[in-house]
Order: C-alpha cells, then sequence, then structure tokens
C-alpha cells in the first residue's frame, strides 16, 4: 500500500489541503493503520509544542513595551 | 486546553504605509504605533525562539530597537512584519549560537529535537503553531511560496517526530 506523504498528513492536520484532497487523505486513513497512528502521533506533538512553545507575558508587559523600545532608540532628529 | 493565542491581525496596508513613510522620516510616533501593534507576535515568536521569557522580552526589545534604527533600509513595496521578523530571526539565530551550551529544553526530548530544526524551520513551525496562520500568510511572512513553506513546516513536523521518537523510545 502507498502511504501518505509527510506533506499530506502536515496539511491535512492544518485544513490546506483543497477538497478532493481532503477526501483522500479521509478515505485512505479509514483503510490504512500506519498512517491513522502517524497522525495521531502528529495531532499528539502539535498539541505538545502549542503548550512548549507559547508565553504570555501579560497587558502590564505589553503597556511598557514601546516606551522601553522609545528609550533605546536615539532622539529622533525633530526631537 | 492549550494555550491559545490571537493569530496576527496585519495591519491595513494603508495605514501601514502611512506610518512606514512618516517614520522614515523621523516620526518617532508613528514608528511606535507600528512597535504597539505588532510588538505580541513579535514577543510571541521571540519566545518560541528561545523558550525563555527573559530572552524574548531583551529579543522582542532589540528587534524593534534595531527596525527603529534602520526604517529607512525598509523597501517601499516591502510590508513591515516580515522586515521585522527577519530581524527577529537574525538575532535569535546569534543568541542561539551563544546558548548552545546552555539550552532552555531541559530534558524534554521534543524540545531538544525543536532546538534542533533550521532557525527557518523553526520560524515557520512556530508561525503555525503559536500564531495559527493559513500557509499563504506563513509564505508570507518568510518571503518563500505557499508550497515552499508547507513542505518546510511537514519537514519540521517529520524531523520531529522522528528524533523525538527514537530519543524516547529506549531506555525506560
Amino acid at each position: 500500500m502507498i502511504h501518505l506523504t509527510p506533506q499530506q498528513l502536515s496539511s491535512y492536520m492544518d485544513g490546506e489541503l483543497n477538497e478532493v484532497s481532503t477526501e483522500l487523505v479521509r478515505r485512505h486513513m479509514g483503510a490504512c493503520e500506519e498512517c491513522t497512528l502517524k497522525f495521531a502521533a502528529l495531532e499528539e506533538q502539535e498539541e505538545q509544542l502549542s503548550h512548549a512553545l507559547v508565553h504570555e507575558p501579560g497587558d502590564d508587559f505589553f503597556d511598557r513595551f514601546a516606551a522601553e523600545v522609545e528609550r533605546q532608540l536615539p532622539p529622533s532628529p525633530g526631537a | 486546553m492549550s494555550p491559545q493565542s490571537s493569530p496576527i491581525a496585519w495591519m491595513e496596508l494603508q495605514l501601514e504605509q502611512e506610518l512606514v513613510d512618516a517614520a522614515q522620516n523621523g516620526d518617532r510616533g508613528s514608528f511606535l504605533e507600528l512597535v504597539r501593534h505588532y510588538q505580541r507576535p513579535v514577543y510571541q515568536l521571540a519566545f518560541a525562539m528561545t523558550r525563555d521569557a527573559d530572552d524574548a522580552a531583551s529579543l522582542a526589545q532589540e528587534t524593534f530597537v534595531r527596525a527603529g534604527k534602520g526604517i529607512k533600509d525598509l523597501p517601499e513595496s516591502r510590508r513591515f512584519f516580515p522586515w521585522v521578523l527577519r530581524i527577529a530571526r537574525n538575532l535569535a539565530v546569534s543568541l542561539g549560537r551563544k546558548r548552545a551550551g546552555s539550552r532552555k529544553s531541559g530534558g524534554d526530548p521534543l524540545l531538544r529535537s525543536f532546538e534542533e530544526l533550521r532557525p527557518d524551520e523553526q520560524m515557520a513551525l512556530a508561525l503555525r503553531v503559536v500564531q495559527r496562520l493559513k500557509y499563504a500568510d506563513i509564505a508570507a511572512l518568510l518571503d518563500t511560496s505557499l508550497g515552499a513553506a508547507m513542505v518546510r513546516l511537514a519537514q519540521a513536523r517529520a524531523l520531529l517526530l522522528g528524533r523525538a521518537g527514537s530519543a524516547g523510545g529506549g531506555e525506560p
């Protein structure tokens, strides 16, 4: 059996395949345990990454951010 | 439930062009308006590239300081955010080299594998995972084609799956 490519699995997970390709992937996974398991692993990995790579420092941080950038810039010519 | 972040809201093109034009003519207020609009996604991407809140804060600040100093170099045809993102990416690469001996991943095989990806693969994955961007936006931000962005993302994910799987599948 020809298995799904990493691009097909990745793009399917992101909802970036067209209708025809989406249907092909769905049908294949219905009949292929190996690709179904690989897709589940990909989804789990994505979930773990979304926890590990995301950080929200809070509104206070962003309220002060631009002022801090300005403090580090040389005076503007018009100032 | 996974932490959610808002997708990058691109500034309306005409407004951005007006602000960039004014900033290039020395209007600091216009530049700071651009900073306020893009500060959150730049910080979030800096965090994804460094996995450290202090490093991410410094990197995001330095990105905009360099952008402020070099705003005159931004070509008229280029949008502000991809240009700023390129500055952030280059700073993250430099920082990564300096920090090579003291990675932030700890014992997490997935994060260790993420750190081993090429910077553009890390960036593509961060834009998708952190910002939930569509491929067309990722391609625009990475200054590449839609097909190339798709391949880069798929390769990065497959590499992570392979490396993390082999790292975690051995000793008990």
